[in-house]
């Protein structure tokens, strides 16, 4: 194949501003769908990714298009995810193209997190064709926007296509635009093998499947290959472009897009932003960008029925077949009993693991307020990282705690800038710079403890900006903090899956906030609970849930004596979704109530 | 046997029960009248259930609504006709509830003529502001006269109905009520907790912060002042919400918490026989129109297996301060109590909601107002 004909691109768009539409018209007309296979938006193919409109895995097509100027182009449309739990996913994904559809609505302009990734895409040198969609609408504005998009990045006026994805206008214009105006691969073809690998998935039969854009070389069926930054070497069993079903093909050179599979038994071998080279003539350097994803958040999960840990754990390592980045160990809590300690990009992968466990394995999950990674540098000069309060070394033996810190962009319209360094400096932010996008909007930059945007940053970002600010935050490192651990008492006793890491001078008012919120939660019992909060041995707050005088149905007589059951089993039921601590029931809410405070 | 009269006058501003305010419903006399013809229809094919079963009715109970409510004339004709069609025991309990204002002398000494021997009246508080704000249509004074017409009737056996924890009420409002009801010297009087039903008038008043409700200790501080103030009056506390001078408890709800069988009739109404659970239209016009083309206008059935039915008995009879004898159970289930519940007995005397007192088991006098506690362990 000339590598001349391909045209390797992304759809880059808000949630609802119309890329699952865009795309799935971009396939129809380029018939790489028959009508009947034609289900509305082809790309996400989760349930949950349609619910929540965002697309958690990245995909491939490959389109083939026939152009007025009597040419046939090859089109590979790759699919990007579009949540900051995703970045470097994101990052690689975009590496693997050479231009991008900028997506944004008419009525609505661009949407703060659509900037943030076209910044990414702009950094990575990408061709952007600016579309504004929805067109059709009576309250379009289409003029507005292009001058709004003009003035933030800098269009030329006439780069603009007006499009309409539901009703086909201005399709066929971004797909000539696509043709024309991105460039082709540059790579050579003749060159050592090196592909990236952007996706991946497992597949029962052929193991896991790789997703790859080569850069130079080609890939042959039956050759071995290696991945250089596992250093492991495989034997290619098949090669294929996505259709966007699978297609399978003997070769993919310099400029392609398509799988590979290679009998790879383990997702967690086939690194995103890996790149694979010929184990016999191999590249001298992998491609740059490579980084290790590392889980940044930890939570444990428990089985509400407790006789359901195994469940649990088949669960997760199916999921883990095709998600290399979540990572799970089995963790026995005094409170919660058997779980396991769960390891996440971010709070939305977090959510969407969760998610998927109780919706497609039908499992009650209590999960514990997630954490972070916190080094530990023991007295005895012994360095360790703990992923649980839980896991904590005595306070003797510890010489400091380290948390990781991350480098937040925040881009929000000017009007909000007090509000936004008023909340980084609540959470404990270090200013580094702010910049001027366009004369209405901003860049600011912080370095923020990743603990302090665990707990509801995103939200509080969005409810003072009204929804205006996006938010991308990079780990930078571990420094040194002044943290303490938290400890609640119920009835006297600990609970170990409600301790939290803090910060020594948030302590005070964070455990008010706690056992206040506790109170709210737990629900009265025959006798009084009294709720700590206690740092070591001192308490630094308290309340009771006073002890429940009356749960009586007053009026019972004739008849319905089975509502009158109901009524009691419903009582009861509620009861069982509790977990009883000592003699305590707690709902399964309290475990999250750490995170809900105000 | 319970009959149901589903009419008011006009509807409290609380009440969720199956009743409906003549006008709400668009009814006129010629639809009472028609109701009591379905009654009367139902009466006839139920009765002949009851005679194969060679049982007698030995209560009979007249609720509402307001039967009261219903012309001199309907209600005769219903009674006379009921005792007419069943096999009623001599001695046995007829009860009919009435509300003040609307039960005239005429009317009881009808009543008491026909047969009924028991007057249940619905006085709620004798405090007027605390009426109007129940959305009650009768005045204190209504009340007190209607006891001592039901009196002149010849009714010997009188409840008295009492609402507390009414919000804005005090405890000395709730004190003085319960002085001046001791002081008419009614043989039982029932005193329940308001309870808010999601809904009615009132409750959206508390839901749009018009009305504050009741606080929770004050109304258990009005609980137990009632069990005191009726105890040293000499009235027995036989029931979670109930007391009576010794030997007029109401023998027809003692039928239910026993769950004994009971028969209802009219709109909504439910028996139990035989284990099974039966449920009228609750809508009176449901309830007409069925009665009329198929006879029958039950809508819902339930059997109860025996497991079921043993674990109902512990949640009613335990709401009688008598509780539930170990040998009676025996008898009934032919399994002891304790083998039966030994773990929910076990944690209610251990939380101190049940106690043993000798045979038998029952609530704790902290355990009343918690009851719900102990008697979802039985199920």
């Amino acid at each position: 194949m000339r590598s001349s004909s391909i045209r390797n691109f992304c759809i880059i768009a808000h949630i609802d501003h119309g890329k699952s539409t865009l795309a799935d018209r971009i396939l129809e007309t380029t018939s790489s769908i028959s009508g009947r296979d034609m289900t509305d938006q082809v790309l996400d193919s989760m349930d949950l990714e349609r619910e929540r409109g965002i697309t958690i895995k990245a995909k491939a097509v490959r389109l083939t298009y026939k152009s007025p100027d009597g040419n046939e182009y090859i089109f590979n449309l790759i699919d990007t995810p579009g949540h900051v739990d995703f970045g470097y996913e994101v990052s690689r994904s975009l590496a693997a193209c050479e231009g991008a559809v900028l997506v944004v609505d008419a009525s609505q302009g661009i949407e703060a997190q659509t900037l943030a990734n076209l910044y990414l895409a702009v950094e990575n040198d990408l061709v952007i064709i600016p579309v504004i969609n929805k067109i059709d609408l009576p309250n379009a504005d289409p003029e507005r926007v292009r001058r709004e998009l003009q003035d933030i990045v800098g269009f030329s006026p006439d780069e603009f296509i007006f499009a309409s994805a539901k009703t086909g206008q201005g399709v066929q214009e971004i797909l000539e635009a696509i043709a024309h105006r991105v460039p082709p691969p540059s790579g050579d073809s003749e060159a050592p093998l090196k592909a990236l690998i952007f996706d991946s998935h497992f597949d029962p039969y052929r193991g896991v499947i790789a997703y790859t854009r080569v850069v130079d070389g080609h890939l042959t069926c039956g050759m071995r290959i290696k991945l250089m930054a596992i250093d492991k070497e495989f034997e290619v069993t098949e090669l294929g472009v996505f259709k966007p079903h699978m297609d399978e093909t003997r070769s993919l050179s310099a400029g392609e897009v398509g799988y590979v599979a290679a009998g790879v038994k383990n997702v967690q071998d086939m690194h995103v932003g890996d790149t694979i080279t010929s184990a016999e003539f191999s590249a001298d350097a992998p491609l740059p960008g490579y980084r290790q994803a590392r889980p940044m958040v930890f939570c444990g999960l428990y089985p509400a029925d407790t006789c359901r840990y195994e469940d649990i754990r088949d669960a997760l390592t199916k999921l883990r077949l095709n998600d290399a980045s979540l990572k799970f160990e089995p963790e026995t809590s005094v409170a919660l009993g058997f779980g396991f300690r769960c390891g996440f990009l971010g709070l939305l992968h977090m959510d969407i693991i969760q998610e998927r466990l109780e919706r497609e394995f039908d499992l009650n999950l209590i999960t514990t307020a997630p954490t972070v990674v916190y080094q530990v540098e023991k007295t005895s000069g012994e360095m360790v990282e703990i992923d649980s309060p839980a896991k904590l070394p005595p306070a003797s033996k510890i010489q400091a705690i380290l948390e990781p810190y991350v480098q937040a962009v925040i881009i929000t319209p000017s009007d909000y800038i007090g509000p936004v360094m008023e909340l980084c400096q609540e959470r404990r932010g270090e200013y580094k710079n702010m910049e001027y996008l366009s004369e209405s909007r901003v860049r600011i930059v912080y370095n923020l403890p990743l603990s302090e945007i665990l707990l509801d940053f995103f939200d509080r970002l969005k409810s003072r900006t009204r929804g205006y600010a996006s938010l991308d935050y990079d780990y930078i490192g571990h420094f040194e903090s002044d943290l303490v651990k938290l400890d609640i008492l119920l009835n006297d006793m600990p609970v170990d899956a409600l301790s939290c890491m803090i910060h020594r001078e948030k302590a005070q008012e964070r455990g008010r906030q706690l056992v206040e919120k506790l109170r709210e939660t737990i629900p009265r019992q025959l006798f009084d609970v009294p709720i700590q909060a206690a740092i070591g041995s001192q308490v630094i707050a308290r309340e009771t849930v006073r002890a429940m005088r009356k749960n009586v149905l007053q009026k019972c007589y004739g008849g319905d004596v089975s509502r009158k059951r109901k009524l009691l089993e419903k009582q009861r039921e509620g009861k069982r979704r509790m977990k009883q601590l000592g003699n305590v029931e707690i709902p399964q809410e309290a475990f999250m109530a750490v995170l809900k405070v105000d | 046997m319970y009959i149901h009269i589903p009419f008011c006058v006009k509807k409290c501003d609380y009440c969720d029960f199956n009743s409906y305010a003549i006008g709400s419903v668009n009814e006129s006399e010629k639809a009472l009248c028609r109701y009591i013809e379905a009654l009367l229809e139902e009466a006839r094919i139920q009765s002949e259930a009851v005679t194969e079963l060679g049982a007698q009715v030995s209560t009979v109970y007249l609720g509402g609504g307001t039967p009261t409510y219903l012309p001199e004339i309907l209600l005769s004709s219903l009674l006379t006709e009921v005792f007419r069609l069943f096999p009623i025991a001599d001695n046995a309990e007829i009860t009919v509830e009435s509300n003040p204002g609307t039960a005239t002398y005429r009317k009881l000494r009808c009543l008491r003529d026909i047969g009924a021997t028991r007057l249940s009246i619905g006085v709620q508080s004798l405090n007027d502001s605390l009426l109007a704000r129940l959305g009650r249509v009768h005045s204190a004074s209504d009340s007190i006269q209607t006891f001592h017409l039901a009196r002149e009737a010849g009714f010997d056996n009188i409840n008295i109905d009492l609402i507390y924890a009414i919000p804005g009420q005090t405890m000395d409002d709730w004190e003085e009520t319960l002085d001046s009801v001791i002081g008419l010297r009614p043989e039982h009087i029932s005193a329940y907790g308001l309870m808010l039903e999601e809904g009615t008038p009132l409750w959206r008043k508390v839901k749009s912060g018009t009305l504050a409700v009741c606080d929770e200790d004050l109304e258990i501080d009005m609980y137990y002042s009632a069990k005191e103030k009726l105890s040293l009056a000499g009235y027995q506390h036989y029931e979670i919400s109930n007391f009576a001078m010794l030997g007029y408890e109401c023998r027809h709800n003692i039928i239910y918490w026993r769950l004994e069988p009971y028969i209802g009739l009219g709109a909504g109404a439910h028996s139990y026989v035989k284990r099974e659970i039966r449920s009228n239209l609750a809508h009176p016009q449901d309830y007409l129109r069925s009665i009329k083309s198929v006879g029958s206008s039950v809508c819902e059935r339930e059997v109860f297996s025996k497991a079921d039915e043993m674990s109902t008995v512990m949640i009613l009879g335990l709401r009688m301060t008598c509780g539930v004898g170990e040998s009676e159970f025996h008898r009934r289930f032919g399994i002891s109590m304790r083998d039966a519940f030994g773990e929910a007995i076990a944690k209610g005397v251990a939380n101190g909601l049940l106690k043993w007192d000798g045979d038998r088991l029952k609530l704790t006098r902290y355990g009343l107002m918690l009851s719900n506690e102990a008697m979802q362990e039985f199920l």
